[in-house]
């Protein structure tokens, strides 16, 4: 029973590249409830009944009723089959790491507010110079093959500038606030001017963590992306480097306020981590949302 | 087994080598997906099939059947429906053929179809040399073919050709004659032995189109090693410098002839350029200034063009256009930067440092040659005496000042004045000075360029700053002095006056101060740590509610770009416009705010600006000049 009330909540998990995001759901699923079943079940409840029997009585056979207790049978296990309980999660993204949030029970709504909050996500995107494939990834079908000596990382840091520039921008625009008013040039210095609703893929912030030609690593914060667009922000780059790029890795590092560190490795996904992890995040969950939601 | 079912049942892609032979005995004796050089004896009945084998030798019944296979096939003469030859390779020899003929269909390679009988000869999607001989009474029909065909004499329907490329030779027709539907004229074969390309075999495709086949990987990196490099930009590429404008367009100021007057008959002027536009400059331009309604740009060459003008031209301050229609009138406006012919003595020597201008006159600074100064000179800012009556347009007046001590280093204009920094540190002012902005300790005009005393005096001065009639100045030590206009509250802080006619110094507690300047109505400076103050009257960049202070305040850094992510960036230097100001940082990011008369913010839209918005320039901006309604900037390309 307190099995039962501890699975209210979200905890991130960290999944393994290849892997589609709904199998890991299900694995974690399944794993939950097998354990969740294999608990002591408590014992059925019985109930009174008033059963009608026959009694030897004056004239004969009477009809007459009797006390008895009898099990409800529709609580045994066998009728009532494996409790189950709902876990959805917050997107997909296929063929990288990243970190999953994933909801339980009454989780499953915050995972909507959590939506709704609009939080930035952090990735850390490999890139490749020197090639232009059609899919942006250095598995699709090459279409063309250039130089990149001429790239230094000064270059690379004054176009990622220009990129953080020009979206910090367009994050201001999107957000649909009146310029003119102090309260917009209050939240403008204060950097919490944020888009509250679907917007096209907006970044926050990029810039890069290592640089060794042709490879290079960046880290890009942003908010409302799709994979596709990460790596066209690779491609786009090499193309205003002069040369071309495509797009080797894309892993998600932080989701919200959920980081690498609360994320649960694949041999720690029993019941006991996964309540410990709820555990530890409903608070952070509680004052995120009660911040980012009351400004509505 | 009718040959239709048995060319379905090849594979259209060769199958993969087999280790090791493995007969397996079909009915009629059909191997299937083996290599080598299988046998196959002389069945009687539904004849052979083979996959991917090699060597059929003479079959009786239904046909031979050949699907999928490599390396030379001989199908001997077959019995009645003639022998079937499906998504081959190799050379071909299809035998005589009994009644419906010989069919062969997305091969490759050589192929020669013997005479066949009835229904004749089918090729369908091939390629390679194809040798179609006699054929019975439906003709050939070859369809989607390429290489080199040879239709031999045909019987009744006469040969088909659909899709074909290459070289054809259509022998002797029969009846209905050859039709040559959609050919090609000969060209290049691609490689008739290259990598294997089969064709679907159902129906006659037209040879245009490629199956796409999955390669395998080993393919794929050959394919990519092999493919060409490009080279856009080699190592020691060299930044391209640009110049960008923005603004109101009409008098010309901006330099784009389109603009006012459209190249187009259906091209309707513009009003306004309300975002960067670029401006093709035969020269690297290294200094660029703004006026009332007009534009200098120059360059530091020692060519004998080294100034440029455009926009607005009634009081000559962008010297003497001479018109084209009228060779002794000059130009009203400018709408293309156009050079202008300065009178020097060493005109292939001496460089132009810096120019300036005014509301209606202009200033341009020499390495050697001194200071010229052109344009109206009703208050005696061009710095010669005010001669009454003068007419200005169409002048060719270009004065040159001579009269300072030292060599001048940096020349400013205010609305109708003039101020001259020397080497020494010195200020020298001319012009009008009815709000004090000559400094010189009266409210008269002064005619000739005369040294400021006051706070100034003594004081190594290293920026001199004005665009309307209040001015102020820096000193090597960081100290800042003001004087002239002070009706919006730019000297409020010292003096109860709205008008200062002595330089005074402000003591502001700001900090070391790096960079300044002066708009119509407020000031801003930048101290040593990038951070950019304001005061005055009008929109200063702290949002609506500030509209004047008398003491500096600090536009918080965030604003121009500061952020964890980038948490060294600094504000280099500031620019003042008549309403607006412009601040550029050290990543070359602009950023401006203040009034946006007639679209001079380049935001792209056209409301006022209340604090510091990104102006999005494709390139690292170097230089900014504001003017009154349009804005310059000189920027470099980023590689």
């Amino acid at each position: 029973k307190a099995a039962w009330s501890g699975l209210n909540g979200l905890f991130t998990v960290y999944k393994p590249s290849g892997v589609a995001s709904l199998r890991v759901r299900d694995s974690v699923e399944t794993l939950l409830l097998k354990e969740l079943n294999s608990l002591k079940q408590p014992d059925m409840p019985q109930q009174v009944r008033f059963l009608p029997t026959t009694v030897e009585g004056n004239a004969g056979k009477e009809l007459t009723l009797t006390v008895t207790q009898l099990p409800v049978l529709a609580a045994h296990p066998l009728v009532r089959g494996w409790r189950r309980i709902l876990i959805s999660l917050c997107d997909l993204m296929a063929s990288c790491f990243c970190i999953s949030v994933l909801g339980v029970g009454h989780g499953n709504k915050l995972l909507t507010d959590l939506y709704d909050a609009h939080l930035t996500r952090t990735y850390t995107v490999r890139g490749l110079f020197g090639k232009a494939t059609d899919d942006f990834s250095d598995t699709g079908k090459l279409i063309e093959k250039t130089t990149f000596d001429h790239v230094t990382r000064d270059k690379l840091e004054r176009i990622l500038a220009v990129i953080q520039g020009t979206n910090h921008k367009a994050l201001l625009m999107y957000s649909k606030i009146d310029l003119k008013t102090q309260e917009a040039y209050e939240l403008a210095v204060e950097g919490l001017i944020r888009p509250m609703e679907k917007t096209p893929p907006l970044i926050t912030a990029i810039r890069c963590l290592q640089f060794a030609p042709p490879e290079f690593q960046l880290e890009i914060q942003c908010l409302h992306e799709t994979q596709k667009y990460l790596r066209k922000v690779v491609h786009e780059i090499g193309l205003e480097l002069k040369s071309t790029a495509v797009c080797t890795q894309v892993r998600r590092i932080r989701d919200g306020f959920f980081t690498l560190d609360s994320a649960l490795l694949r041999t720690h996904w029993n019941l006991r981590n996964i309540r410990k992890s709820i555990q530890d995040s409903r608070i952070k969950v509680q004052v995120e949302l009660q911040r980012n939601l009351g400004h509505q | 087994m009718s040959p239709a079912l048995l060319l379905r049942a090849g594979s259209r892609r060769p199958l993969a080598p087999q280790r090791g032979l493995r007969r397996r005995e079909l009915p009629g004796g059909a191997l299937v997906g083996q290599r080598g050089r299988p046998e196959l004896g002389a069945p009687r009945s539904p004849g052979g099939a083979l996959g991917s084998s090699r060597g059929l030798p003479p079959q009786r019944g239904l046909l031979g059947a050949l699907v999928g296979l490599r390396g030379l096939h001989v199908l001997g003469p077959q019995g009645r429906s003639g022998g079937v030859l499906g998504g081959l390779r190799g050379l071909h020899v299809l035998g005589p053929q009994g009644r419906s003929g010989g069919a062969l269909v997305g091969l490759r390679g050589l192929h020669v179809l013997g005479p066949q009988g009835r229904s004749g000869g089918v090729l369908g999607g091939l390629r390679g040399l194809h040798v179609l001989g006699p054929q019975g009474r439906s003709g050939g029909v070859l369809g989607g073919l390429r290489g080199l065909h040879v239709l031999g004499p045909q019987g009744r329907s006469g040969g088909a050709l659909v899709g074909l490329r290459g070289l054809h030779v259509l022998g002797p027709q029969g009846r209905s004659g050859g039709a040559l539907v959609a050919l090609q004229e000969l060209l290049p074969q691609r490689g008739l032995l290259g990598p294997p390309r089969e064709l679907p075999l159902q129906g006659l495709s037209r040879g245009f189109a490629k199956v796409a086949r999955t390669r395998s990987s080993r393919e794929l990196r050959e394919a990519e090693d092999s493919a060409p490099v490009f080279q856009y930009v080699g190592k020691q590429a060299k930044r391209k410098e640009r110049v960008f404008v923005w603004g109101f367009c009409h008098a010309g100021a901006l330099g784009i002839p389109s603009f006012v007057k459209p190249d187009a008959g259906w091209k309707k002027s513009r009003r306004i350029q309300p975002t960067p536009y670029r401006l093709d400059t035969v020269e690297k331009i290294s200094s660029a200034a703004c006026g009332y309604g007009f534009t200098l740009i120059s360059s530091k060459t020692t060519d004998i063009t080294k100034l440029w003008g455009m926009g607005l031209n009634k009081d000559s301050q962008l010297g003497f256009q001479r018109s084209r229609k009228d060779q002794t009138k000059s130009y009203e406006y400018v709408l293309e930067p156009s050079p202008i012919p300065l009178p020097l003595d060493t005109p292939q020597q001496t460089r132009i440092l810096q120019v300036s201008c005014g509301r209606a006159h202009s200033l341009i600074l020499t390495d050697i040659e001194g200071v010229f100064s052109m344009g109206n000179n009703s208050y005696g800012q061009c710095g010669r005496k005010v001669i009454k009556g003068e007419i200005y347009s169409e002048s060719h007046v270009i004065n040159r000042l001579q009269e300072f001590e030292g060599r001048v280093v940096q020349v400013v204009c205010g609305q109708d004045h003039s101020l001259f920094r020397t080497e020494k540190g010195e200020v020298y002012s001319c012009g009008w000075g009815a709000d004090g902005q000559t400094g010189l300790g009266h409210y008269d005009i002064t005619s000739v360029p005369t040294k400021l005393g006051g706070d100034v005096a003594g004081v190594n001065i290293v920026q001199v700053a004005s665009y309307g009639d209040s001015c102020l100045a820096l000193s090597d030590e960081g100290d800042l002095f003001g004087w002239g206009n002070s009706e919006y509250m730019q000297l409020a802080s010292i003096t109860e006056t709205t008008q200062v006619n002595v330089p005074r110094h402000l003591p502001f507690k700001i900090g070391r101060i790096k960079d300044v300047a002066c708009g119509g109505t407020g000031n801003a400076i930048v101290n040593e740590e990038g951070n950019v103050f304001v005061w005055g009257y009008g929109i200063l960049g702290k949002g609506p509610n500030l509209m004047e202070t008398a003491t500096p305040e600090m536009i918080p850094p965030t604003l121009f770009g500061l952020s964890d992510f980038s948490p060294d960036t600094r504000v280099s230097r500031i620019r003042c416009g008549l309403s607006q100001f412009a601040a550029l940082n050290n990543r070359g990011e602009l950023f401006v705010w203040g009034k946006n008369i007639r679209g001079c913010l380049g935001i792209g839209r056209m409301e006022d600006q209340y604090f510091p918005w990104r102006v999005t320039i494709p390139g690292e901006v170097v230089d900014v000049a504001c003017g009154v309604d349009h804005m310059v900037t000189l920027v470099k390309s980023f590689i």
